[in-house]
């Protein structure tokens, strides 16, 4: 995401004629031990200037956040909260801000309590502003902020104004006594306000007759005040200026703005209007759009500033300023209506708006230049703005003014221009919001034929190709992935590296899915050279991602290494959640490594990144191989708890892709625990051959262990898989060895080993259990591979103490349960299994019903059964009676 | 200049309403508020009335008002089309 302009930050300095407001600001005081100030009244109350004299008392703990309506997008808002609160805590959010400078959709629920954890670290108090929160439309930001006053730290203080109530639970905080509110009553100007601010103002000695007609007039509206103040500063005759703007019913600002206008020179009143068009000015650029050799804009600024004309500096250099907002509209307003009146008046208006958008784009303000460009209502012109240079503005965080801009047209503009349609697809896809992009591809497909030739079809067949490959790539549809992806390559202009890039990646996915590696690899790294011209950082990351699985597919760990150490590093501290990946291939390889500490270091960075981004299953993968690393560790009870919370996610968002990996790492738990009937019924229904062929090992039946592994391995030879055929052949040697087929179990076990010691592999032997060492220690007598085996004897010797712990733990729970029965439950047991109906039971030991039916389900739960039949025949199983 | 949607909506669904605002208007103000009618009551308001074709749009003047600061004072769904100084806010 671009960053927000500065000036967003800057807590304005009061006027240093503005008057002091002891009542108001004593009120704000006394607020701040409640959760949220509210200043809440209509425009020209004196909300922002209260709030700067106030703020500016003491700066050190006061952040501010002046809001405009990109705001309305939650990650920039929440990306401007951070970088507003980083001014007085500079090392605030970083992490939480990265997740948000990525085209991704972030999980807005996980960066909230992230949040609200780094807000109740800082150590002290912290006054948030939120200036002008109107113009932030939008329930997802009134939602992040309820959620923010619901779970708010104690060191936070909230401070908002608006020009209308904002939509928060405010009759909660009142009932509890957390809101101080500052409305419009209080904040208008009292008589004795009234008084000094016009002495002080206009310096006229005006008798307390000619102050009280002015506040009655106005009825003590600041904005009105001020203007009054100003038109009486200019004013001969003040008596005469006070009766007839008493006597007159016109809206005091369409009065007073006249007046003041009318005292100014023609030039002074034409840069007023011509500058009304901008959000925010400075010298060069107001130069840029007035066009006029004769006027300096930097000394009518300063004059401006200087004669109190409704100015109002954005910066300590004096460099930005914009116009009080009332000001501006009603000067905008009279440029309109002046404009309109010649006959080519909307010329005018879009000539300035286009130089505007020059300026912007000399000084590579792209988006602003594209704000204006569409200002200018030339579509050739915004479109281009919009593509950007290298990289569209919209895959750089400025997607919601550019579905803004295309929302404003009309829809016969709109959907008689494929281009146009593209592009809003593109934004909404950029956006997050996939299920609204199909309608517009459609949408576009519809007029791209008959269309002149100016537009080039060829490029936007391209590109509507590359977004639906984009749109299919998390449901993993490789055919999809596949066909739209060629397309997309097909069409796509040869300059237009941004979708050709991602067309590559999608590419290599399909190719990826369907397992053809060697493919893949090649279109992942075109991507990441195309990726790389651009500076598209994004892409890049995700097609550098997709070569390192590749390469540790292959078994070329240490190159993979290489390639996922680089993406990390490239993107450097704080890490981006689309590093997740990346992270997870170096805690998978140091895992297999045997470094298990690191690689639970690094998995856990993994899930963190993982889970900030929005309908990503990266997670999961993660936490599976955190359960491994549990289970080395012996933590079998985390690791089941662990699995559980697995499965509940994996069963909640359809992750269905994980399915089969979760009930491996099942069926993994279940055999440390001796559960094999479980463990085969898992590896059965979700059809897990190498699951199935450890199972029949263990139950004795080495021939069809072997039966089934030769044709796993068969299978992984032919699609040359080598990490399959890794695993099939250590199993292979153990299901020979068992058979008692000595010789050639050592030959499959040297074939593995051939495969697995150029990768320093460790862990795919020890996980497969004890059982491998009477094979090792045979490997060791003949001499195979002496120094390996010797390393992987010893990583069954660092882990023993482990096992042993383990297994201790089993034992002393005697009956392979993860927790033991109690002494009442196991007493309970034993009368259900001579056949005693609960209420029998219930009277012979003295015990309520319901007491019976209580043990009776922690019973069943810790027996893993369902039925009193099911806990006699378990309790049976497990000798336990 | 303003864009109605798509101009779809059929022309008898739409609304005409009536906005009672503090203070005399500008007749510049016209472009601003869609076009409506500007008329100035002699007790010093200004009844602004005008036809939206949904509540969107009514919602949208209704905050220019707003963001001028312009004290609102009512708003009234009028019955018949013609908008008149006399007696259509109750």
């Amino acid at each position: 995401m671009t960053p927000s302009l500065k000036t967003k930050f800057y807590i304005p300095k009061p006027r240093t004629n503005s008057i002091s407001r002891p009542r108001l600001i004593e009120a704000l005081h006394n607020g701040l031990q409640k959760k949220l100030t509210l200043l809440s009244s209509p425009a020209g109350f004196g909300k922002s200037t209260l709030l700067s004299q106030w703020a500016n008392g003491f700066k050190r703990s006061v952040c501010w956040l002046s809001l405009d309506s990109e705001d309305s997008d939650l990650p920039r808002f929440l990306s401007d909260l951070i970088t507003a609160i980083q001014t007085i805590v500079p090392e605030f959010g970083l992490g939480i801000d990265r997740v948000l400078q990525v085209p991704q959709q972030p999980n807005t629920k996980s960066l909230l309590k992230t949040l609200i954890n780094d807000l109740t670290d800082i150590p002290k108090k912290v006054i948030l502003v939120l200036d002008d929160y109107h113009v932030c439309d939008s329930v997802q930001v009134d939602d992040a902020l309820t959620y923010l006053l619901e779970h708010q730290p104690a060191g936070l203080h909230l401070v908002i104004s608006s020009r209308e109530d904002p939509n928060l639970p405010l009759a909660r905080l009142r009932v509890q006594d957390q809101l101080n509110e500052l409305r419009a009553a209080d904040l208008r100007f009292t008589q004795e306000e009234v008084t000094s601010f016009l002495q002080k103002q206009t310096g006229l000695g005006l008798s307390q007759h000619q102050i009280s007609i002015l506040e009655k007039r106005t009825e003590g509206w600041i904005a009105g005040l001020q203007l009054a103040a100003v038109s009486l500063s200019g004013h001969k005759n003040t008596r005469e200026f006070i009766e007839s703007f008493s006597g007159s019913h016109r809206f005091v600002l369409d009065y007073l703005v006249e007046e003041v206008l009318n005292q100014q020179s023609e030039t002074i009143k034409h840069f007023l209007q011509v500058t009304s068009i901008l959000d925010r000015f400075c010298g060069s650029l107001c130069d840029a759009v007035l066009q006029d050799a004769s006027v300096s804009s930097q000394e009518t600024i300063e004059y401006l500033e200087n004669s109190n004309l409704f100015i109002i500096a954005l910066d300590n250099s004096r460099q930005w300023y914009r116009y009080h907002h009332l000001f501006a509209d009603i000067l905008r307003q009279c440029l309109h209506h002046q404009v309109s009146v010649k006959s080519d008046g909307k010329n005018v208006l879009s000539e300035l708006n286009h130089r505007a958008s020059l300026w912007f784009e000399e000084q590579n303000l792209t988006i602003e230049a594209f704000k204006y460009g569409a200002r200018a209502g030339d579509f050739n012109d915004a479109l281009r703005l919009a593509e950007g240079k290298g990289i569209p503005i919209y895959y750089q965080g400025a997607a919601v003014p550019v579905i803004n801009w295309l929302r404003s047209l009309s829809s016969s503009e709109l959907n008689s221009d494929p281009r146009l349609l593209v592009m809003y697809a593109s934004a909404l896809l950029a956006n997050g919001r996939n299920s609204e992009v199909e309608s517009k591809l459609l949408a576009a497909e519809a007029v791209l034929e008959p269309i002149g030739s100016e537009i080039n079809h060829q490029d936007l067949k391209g590109q509507i190709a590359t977004q639906r490959a984009l749109l299919a790539a998390p449901y993993y549809q490789a055919d999809s992935l596949l066909k739209y992806s060629r397309q997309a390559l097909k069409n796509l202009d040869a300059e237009n590296l941004t979708s050709r890039a991602i067309a590559n990646w999608t590419l290599g996915f399909a190719y990826q899915l369907t397992g053809n590696t060697k493919a893949a690899g090649e279109a992942y790294y075109t991507a990441v050279s195309i990726a790389r011209q651009t500076g598209n950082l994004f892409v890049d990351i995700l097609a550098s991602t997709g070569l390192g699985l590749i390469q540790e597919a292959d078994l070329k760990l240490s190159l993979a290494v290489k390639t996922y150490q680089q993406i990390v590093d490239s993107v450097g501290e704080p890490a981006l959640p689309t590093t997740c990946e990346a992270y997870l291939g170096l805690a998978r390889i140091r895992y297999e490594r045997n470094e298990i500490e690191w690689a639970e270091k690094t998995v856990l960075t993994s899930i963190q990144l993982a889970q900030q981004i929005e309908h990503a299953d990266t997670f999961v993968a993660g936490q599976l191989l955190l359960i491994k690393i549990y289970l080395t560790q012996g933590k079998t009870t985390a690791a089941s708890e662990l699995l559980k919370a697995v499965e509940e996610s994996v069963r909640e968002n359809q992750f269905n892709e994980q399915i089969p990996d979760v009930a491996a790492a099942k069926v993994d738990i279940l055999l440390i625990q001796e559960n094999q009937k479980a463990a085969a019924l898992v590896a059965d229904s979700h059809d897990l051959p190498l699951c199935k062929a450890r199972i029949a090992m263990n139950q004795g039946d080495a021939e069809r262990a072997f039966g089934i592994l030769t044709n796993e391995f068969n299978i992984a030879e032919e699609k040359n898989e080598p990490t399959k055929q890794l695993h099939a052949l250590i199993l292979l040697a153990l299901a020979l060895w068992k058979k008692g087929e000595k010789q050639p179990a050592l030959n499959r076990l040297s074939k593995a080993m051939d495969l697995a010691e150029p990768a320093g592999i460790l862990r795919s032997f020890a996980d497969k259990g004890l059982a491998m060492l009477p094979l090792l220690n045979e490997a060791m007598k003949k001499e195979v591979r002496p120094d390996y085996t010797g390393s992987l004897l010893e990583v069954f010797a660092k882990n023993a103490s482990n096992i042993k712990q383990e297994s201790s733990e089993i034992k002393s729970s005697p009956h392979s349960l993860l927790e033991p029965l109690s002494k009442r439950e196991l007493e309970i047991l034993r009368l259900v299994a001579q056949g005693l109906s609960n209420q029998e039971i219930g009277q012979q030991l003295f015990i309520a019903l319901d007491t019976v039916k209580g043990h009776n389900r922690n019973l069943f739960a810790k027996l893993g059964v369902q039925r009193r039949t099911e806990a006699v025949s378990r309790a049976h199983e497990l000798g336990i009676i | 200049m303003q864009k109605h949607g798509t101009g779809k909506s059929d022309m008898s669904q739409v609304m005409t309403f009536q906005i009672r605002v503090k203070g005399h208007l500008d007749q510049h103000w016209q472009d601003r508020f869609h076009g409506w009618e500007i008329q100035r009551c002699e007790n010093g308001d200004t009844l602004l009335t005008g036809p939206v074709v949904d509540q969107s749009e009514l919602f949208g003047i209704l905050r220019k008002v707003r963001d001028l600061g312009i004290p609102l004072l009512s708003l009234n769904r009028l019955k018949s089309v013609l908008p008149h100084d006399h007696g259509s806010d109750g």
